[in-house]
């Protein structure tokens, strides 16, 4: 990325964070100054679960032919999921015991999502259990894509079920109603932006250095370990005479 | 050429055990692997029986090997005639069973489990596995090492009949007299 | 499925068939479990009155941890005794997933099913609907030890294996504990009877998935070999660039 392009997202960022100072204070909260918390929230929430469609899609995309470029994708995929589900966790944890009262309301979307924190958590379980990058890549593949349906299931079906809707004191339904006055929008709308531009910059920075690292490995483990002086060249099959078993 | 091997290497996290290994292999070559204790010797057949992906370097190999060694295990709760079904079914071929137990010197009405057989047994049973397909290339790891003299005249008659190539692992002495061809890692 | 895949996975299922009545560890380790946690549930209702909801949600946590103890052990046993080799030698790998996973769902389709006769007597509830009870709980094993082969196909060959086969099939299970609480609480009473029958058809697709993947991915990991021709090129210093 150019000087300039990390200029204009920093300064985009700076931009964002004021922006989201100034807006008026929100209506029907205790703390009314916390509404803010859904600028970081929902984005996080979104980015999360987009990530988790995309380390799927690169585990896909690693099992139907390996590329190691494409396997570090998934695992920055992975690592930044993690990042963001654990954003989403603690300024939902923040928001619950401000507006609810304490910090683990047990509420089933809080549940749900603390599961989808375990699955990327498992992810990195399952990938760190492997010695052989090759084996670790593509088992992590397998997970990945593995997680998709209950990923999908927590995050978008589990929610609108019914029994889990007459439960839950998170707002299900607050854009699709509409229900936000223009300043939250244009707040909302650019946070989910500007966010998205820094992750995409933290995952194109993220796969550059794991290349890199793996290519450090790569320069570290080129020494022969054998004292073997013709491990140094290429080794060929000699031919040999019946002479030579006598 | 029944196997090619190009630029072939692989390394553990302590380093590369072997690197640029080229092998070039006809039908009826024997090929020793020579080599200490740890230089990869068992790694090397491993990589060419596809049980492990080498680290760099390309691999042409037949699409039916047969592949026995010291470390390899038998199911502890199956004879040797289940064995025999068992790989026949999983590939696709006929088990061969009276044949293949009477080649390597296994009595057919042993209907034991694998877990009360000698380790001499079971290398026996191995052999017979490794042959059961008619494969055209035969990988062996230490074969001679678990086996008595009514064994290791079963491993001469095979070095001496098989129609395939053959690539063993060894570290005896006596083994390198089957060789055509011999490489040191 | 062509003709070879089918004898192989006949034989695989044959083989798990086989060495799990010679051995009897693993149907006797599974019994034993889903009886104490059974007896521990009991123990801790004391002589309350669980809600139906509580009864459903204790009762799929039964099946799934007594699942968790039986079914990894079906693949993981492979590399432990060390003939892991030899399936992967031997070929058709999917297929031979294939017969432990069916092995794995008729083992654990049982043992839930007897299970969940046994709970009705230990909890003080009645059951409302019992082709409900019966369908779910059959169906909620057999989906959780569907989740568990896949699973346990990923990590045949990793460190710690035993305890990372249930860190990744944990996750992966929580979505089954939702729908068996779903549908576990119209059997007991409480809810209408078609959201019962929506949590068991997602019980369905749940444990379809895997065995429709399974196969697949399993041929894909256990074989280090890239295609059919078995020849392969590897290069792993290619991702340094």
């Amino acid at each position: 990325m150019k000087a300039s392009s990390q200029l204009a997202l920093g300064t985009a960022v700076v931009a964002m964070l004021l922006y989201n100072m100034w807006v008026p204070n929100g209506a029907g909260f205790q703390d009314p100054f916390l509404a803010r918390i859904m600028f970081t929230h929902l984005p996080s929430a979104l980015i999360c679960s987009f990530l988790f469609v995309m380390s799927g899609w690169y585990g896909f995309k690693t099992l139907k032919s390996y590329n190691p470029e494409v396997a570090v994708k998934l695992h920055a995929a992975s690592e930044l999921g993690l990042l963001f589900a654990g954003f989403t966790m603690i300024t939902g944890i923040i928001f619950s015991k401000i507006q609810w009262g304490e910090w683990w309301h047990g509420d089933p979307r809080q549940v749900s999502f603390l599961i989808v924190l375990f699955l990327y958590g498992s992810l990195i379980a399952l990938r760190s259990a492997y010695a052989d990058q090759i084996r670790r890549d593509r088992n992590s593949a397998a997970y990945s894509l593995a997680l998709l349906l209950p990923g999908m299931f927590l995050t978008f079906v589990y929610p609108r079920l019914n029994f889990v809707k007459q439960q839950t004191l998170h707002p299900n339904d607050t854009i699709m109603k509409d229900q936000l006055d223009i300043y939250y929008k244009i707040g909302l709308y650019s946070s989910v932006l500007i966010l998205s531009f820094v992750v995409a910059y933290i995952f194109k920075l993220r796969v550059k250095t794991e290349l890199q690292a793996r290519k450090l490995e790569n320069y570290g483990n080129n020494q022969t370990r054998s004292s073997n002086p013709t491990n140094s060249g290429v080794v060929r099959p000699v031919a040999v005479s019946q002479n030579d078993h006598e | 050429m029944i196997l090619q091997t190009r630029d072939l290497g692989h390394r553990f996290d302590q380093g590369w055990l072997f690197r640029h290994v080229e092998v070039d292999l006809e039908n009826s070559h024997r090929l020793l692997i020579k080599g200490r204790n740890g230089s990869g010797k068992s790694t090397f057949l491993k990589c060419l029986a596809g049980l492990l992906i080498p680290m760099e370097g390309t691999i042409q190999v037949p699409n039916q090997i047969g592949y026995a060694a010291l470390d390899l295990n038998l199911y502890p709760n199956l004879n040797a005639v289940e064995h025999l079904e068992f790989a026949a079914q999983l590939r696709g071929c006929q088990p061969q069973t009276n044949e293949l137990l009477s080649l390597v010197g296994l009595d057919q009405k042993n209907k034991k489990p694998c877990r009360t057989y000698s380790t001499g047994m079971r290398a026996r049973l191995k052999l017979a596995l490794a042959l059961q397909h008619n494969p055209d290339l035969l990988l062996l790891d230490e074969p001679t090492a678990a086996l008595d003299s009514d064994g290791r005249t079963i491993i001469d008659q095979i070095m001496n009949s098989f129609p395939g190539a053959i690539i063993y692992a060894s570290n005896d002495g006596q083994d390198a007299r089957w060789a055509t061809h011999a490489v040191e890692l | 499925m062509p003709s070879n895949s089918n004898r192989a996975f006949s034989a695989s299922f044959r083989k798990e068939w086989i060495c799990e009545f010679r051995s009897k560890q693993g149907i006797i380790l599974s019994s034993l479990f889903g009886l104490m946690a059974m007896a521990a549930v009991s123990f801790s209702i004391a002589n309350q009155t669980p809600s139906p909801m509580l009864a459903g949600g204790l009762f799929t946590l039964i099946i799934l941890f007594t699942s968790m103890t039986s079914v990894p052990r079906i693949y993981l046993a492979e590399e432990e005794q060390g003939t892991f080799d030899l399936v992967r030698q031997w070929g058709n790998c999917g297929s031979t997933w294939l017969g432990k996973a069916t092995f794995a769902v008729l083992h654990q389709g049982l043992t839930a099913l007897i299970l969940g006769i046994l709970f009705t007597g230990v909890i003080n509830l009645k059951v409302e609907n019992w082709i409900v009870y019966i369908i779910a709980t059959t169906l909620l094993g057999i989906a959780a030890a569907n989740v568990l082969s896949l699973t346990s196909a990923l990590v045949v060959t990793a460190n710690n294996r035993w305890v990372l086969a249930t860190v990744v099939a944990l996750p992966l299970l929580f979505p089954l504990l939702f729908l068996g609480i779903g549908s576990l609480r119209v059997a007991f009473g409480q809810g209408e009877i078609s959201g019962a029958w929506q949590s068991i058809a997602a019980i369905i697709a749940y444990a379809v998935v895997p065995l429709g993947v399974g196969p697949a991915i399993a041929e894909s990991l256990w074989t280090e070999r890239r295609d059919p021709s078995h020849s392969f090129k590897s290069n792993q210093n290619k991702g340094g660039k």
